[in-house]
């Protein structure tokens, strides 16, 4: 496949933002990697979104020419002090909105895959062989000029053995840097959604990577030094403050400072955003969001994420071996009621393990409406006569996760099953969930996302559920081992069908994030994958 | 005097040794960081590497002594999160924290003399009911939802005072009213009942043999004596504040102790769970010794009673 898109003269290629992960915490990245973004009902629907059509506008619009040169600041709302602003070992929406800011991707995503740090990109018939054209005259916060050496460095750092995130970058086997201008990467295995991930890998100043593991280790999370348009300058606090980078190649910035203020109660961060002392707020439950709709001075933004709830099973052993007692679970749980009354409706139900407008995305055939009589029979069939008991945890990390915990309990114990649900901390489900077919819980609630529309969580199953199944196992690898074209989408297709009727993990829906910010800033795109906001073409109009 | 302060300081360093103990032993307890400084794609191997390059393959007693060792050099660790060292995040958050305990103190003590005073010369009428009755409410409201309830009213809708940080002085305002407010009630309702108490002894009705209007007497004798009390009771109060400004330090994003356990709880920080337990030992056992001191300063026969 052939990917070939220069953006035109200079436009706004930055504002596409990196797609990329975004798990409530860096573990979370790892078992459900994260989301990019995507179209709730079609691409196009998507392309809307980017352009801004998503946003309720409910302050005056922002007009106005930007400034010339960079002036006032801009501050987010963070969830928490983010742990590490190194990109390899973290991502959260902790770090995320800072890292996403500070660093740049080869590529960036907004529904489709762009030219970022990269020009141009291609990959031969079997995604083996990954090319990419390198911006010239970029420069790093440091000085360092960008080219295939930096390329190589950051990719090396992720793959490294402290990285969260080696699979994202392979790793290749070889890195032809002999054009400083181009780098070529060169895998053992076909490595189809190598492109994708690309525009979740930040590029970190090789200047900063050289030296002692340890010491190297130690810079990256301290001083954080990319591409992007700001750069950092200090941790104050919890919080995080950065400055213009005068030389940043794209679009902006337009503020000569940006910070990152930690919040940790979701009604202060609100409240702050109402008051002013922040202007930008990402991934507001919906309830709450409810209560900001009309704020004057308010824009919000409803935005269709990769970010997918899903249960994972223990299917190695009883009740979840037997693929009946599986589906009796889906029959009964009312997802759309669920849907409706915990997220207010903001989310959609597929039935495919994929978010809807991920690469390759079809709605399986096979469907599970409500229906607990069903799935009383199907457990009669398995054999079950009394209640099936299973223990559930929802991590409290999780949006919402309570409350929806409690409402599947509810709907799984009125179908024949007897459910102990608990919320736990996450470094505690973490634990359980490593223990394969050891852990204590038989199904975890998790909040997975799929970078910039890859397959990425499709491939954990073994690990997610301990699933074995023959089929489905060879089609994911059938799916693995061609690039992008017809073939692999009929492979995803295949994948997605067995995958509804087996339900190694149960797919749940596909949740939407709302960002809230300041209507006066101008040139603002929400991040669509509800982690990354791009700070770079924001600014305050200078007078209409 | 000499004594007795020498064998609160021996008394103190028991408890802060305690401290250490206790906080080994639940830091310990929770498992070791490991699996969160791995994450889950990490190997068994690359686990075990970890585990002994961090020292927690080690026996637990080796490692409990080292702890101590270290901890009495005053050698924490570093924050397993962020690249400091534990002891000096713990010491920029610190002063944050006592700034507001303290100024919440002086609120409280200021507001709540005046009100002790009133009720009392007043006892038992309307105002006096009125006020024990709102104070009973006021005690009775959680930090949290008065926190929340002021960001409400004084930042969304009034747009008077900031919500969150500790950027300049108006910040300061409405997370000490938030944690004064209940610590108001209770010492109104500690004042009054030390002040009745007083104005019930013989030397009281001495006094007013002598002919003194009830209002000198509150002001000149039974005030003065409520002083030891109110020390020992502000002392008393300093560690529950110091615990009790977590939820509103967490409210209003407030760069202090409370914020800090949150974020070093949720990321198991373990030097800095420790770092935050001895150091807030430590500042606890100090300010018990300086009321004490300053009890006998003011009190002559504590001095005599040594």
């Amino acid at each position: 496949m052939i990917h070939n898109r220069d953006e035109p003269d200079g436009v706004v290629v930055d504002e596409a933002g990196s797609a990329s992960p975004g798990g409530m915490t860096r573990q979370h990245f790892l078992i459900k990697g994260a989301g990019g973004v995507v179209g709730l009902t079609s691409l196009s629907a998507l392309v809307a979104a980017c352009g801004g059509n998503s946003t309720t506008d409910t302050g005056a619009p922002a007009t106005g020419k930007p400034p010339s040169k960079p002036v006032g600041s801009v501050s987010l709302a963070l969830v928490g002090a983010p742990p590490s602003l190194d990109p390899t070992r973290s991502y959260s929406l902790n770090d995320l909105p800072v890292t996403s800011n500070i660093y740049e991707s080869l590529l960036a995503y907004d529904g489709e895959l762009r030219p970022s740090l990269a020009t141009s990109w291609s990959s031969n018939e079997d995604a083996t062989k990954w090319t990419f054209d390198l911006r010239r005259g970029v420069k790093f916060h440091d000085g360092t000029p960008f080219d295939a050496n930096a390329v190589k460095a950051s990719v090396d750092y992720h793959a490294r053995r402290e990285s969260y995130v080696p699979f994202l970058v392979g790793p290749p086997t070889k890195i032809d840097t002999s054009d400083p201008s181009q780098v070529v990467l060169t895998f053992k295995e076909p490595f189809p959604e190598f492109g994708r991930y690309m525009s979740v890998v930040k590029i970190i100043s090789p200047t900063l990577l050289e030296g002692p593991a340890a010491a190297v280790a130690k810079r990256v999370n301290a001083t954080p030094t990319g591409t992007g348009p700001y750069r950092f300058v200090r941790r104050q606090n919890n919080d995080v403050v950065a400055a213009a980078f005068d030389e940043h190649w794209g679009t902006g910035p337009y503020f000569a400072e940006a910070t990152f203020k930690v919040i940790p109660d979701p009604s202060t961060r609100v409240s702050a955003l109402e008051a002013g002392d922040v202007n930008i707020v990402n991934q507001i439950p919906p309830p709450t969001a409810a209560g900001l709709e009309g704020r004057p001075g308010i824009s919000l933004a409803s935005l269709p994420t990769l970010t997918t709830f899903q249960m994972s099973l223990a299917t190695a052993r009883p009740p979840f071996n037997d693929r009946r007692v599986r589906q009796a679970l889906m029959y009964a749980i009312d997802r759309q009621a669920i849907l409706d009354s915990v997220f207010l409706g903001k989310g959609v139900i597929s039935g495919s393990p994929l978010p809807p407008a991920a690469y390759g995305f079809v709605k399986p055939a096979t469907q599970y409406g409500h229906d607990p009589e069903k799935a009383k029979s199907l457990l009669k069939a398995a054999g079950h006569t009394g209640p099936v008991h299973f223990t559930m945890v929802v991590f409290d990390s999780v949006l919402l996760g309570s409350q929806m915990g409690q409402a599947i309990a509810a709907m799984a114990n009125d179908a024949g099953f007897s459910v102990k649900c608990d919320v736990v901390d996450q470094g505690v489900g973490d634990k359980d969930i490593v223990k394969g077919n050891k852990r204590r819980y038989d199904a975890f609630i998790l909040d997975n996302g799929f970078p910039a529309g890859s397959a990425l969580h499709v491939n954990n199953i073994t690990f997610y559920s301990q699933y074995e199944g023959k089929e489905l196992l060879g089609q994911i690898a059938k799916m693995n081992s061609v690039g992008d074209g017809p073939e692999r989408l009929r492979a995803l297709a295949e994948v997605q069908e067995t995958w509804a009727r087996e339900l190694p993990v149960l797919p749940l829906w596909t949740q939407e994030f709302i960002d809230g910010y300041d209507s006066s800033i101008a040139g603002y795109k929400p991040p669509l994958d509800g982690f990354q906001p791009q700070l770079g073409p924001a600014y305050r109009p200078v007078s209409a | 005097v000499r004594r007795l302060i020498l064998s609160r300081i021996g008394q103190g360093a028991v408890v802060l040794f305690g401290a250490i103990t206790i906080s080994f032993v639940l830091a310990n307890l929770s498992g070791n960081p490991i699996d969160i400084i791995a994450g889950l794609n990490a190997t068994p191997e690359q686990r075990a590497t970890l585990k002994h390059e961090y020292g927690y393959d080690r026996p637990i007693p080796t490692r409990f002594v080292e702890y101590v060792a270290h901890a009495a050099q005053g050698k924490l660790g570093d924050s397993i999160q962020q690249p400091e060292s534990a002891v000096s995040l713990v010491a920029q958050a610190l002063p944050y924290t006592l700034a507001l305990v303290m100024l919440a103190m002086l609120v409280a003590v200021a507001v709540s003399l005046p009100i002790a005073v009133h009720s009392v010369l007043r006892r038992e009428s309307a105002t006096d009911k009125g006020l024990r009755g709102t104070m009973t409410i006021m005690q009775g409201l959680p930090e949290f939802w008065l926190a929340i309830m002021f960001v409400l009213v004084f930042s969304v809708w009034l747009g008077w005072l900031p919500v969150i940080g500790a950027g300049g002085p108006a910040n300061y305002i409405l997370p000490t009213l938030a944690i004064s407010i209940p610590l108001i009630s209770t010492m109104v309702r500690l004042l009054r009942g030390h002040m009745l108490d007083i104005m019930g002894m013989e030397f009281v009705t001495a006094l007013r043999a002598k002919g003194l209007s009830e209002r000198d007497i509150v002001m000149h004798h039974a005030l003065r004596n409520t002083v030891p009390v109110t020390v020992t009771f502000l002392a008393l109060q300093i560690g529950w504040l110091i615990g009790g400004t977590l939820i509103v330090e967490t409210v209003f994003a407030w760069p202090g102790i409370g914020n800090l356990t949150v974020q070093a709880t949720t990321h198991r920080d373990i030097p800095v769970i420790q770092a935050i337990v001895i150091i807030v030992a430590i500042v606890y056992i100090a300010m018990n010794l300086l009321a004490d001191v300053l009890a006998m300063v003011i009190d002559p026969r504590l001095r005599e009673a040594t």
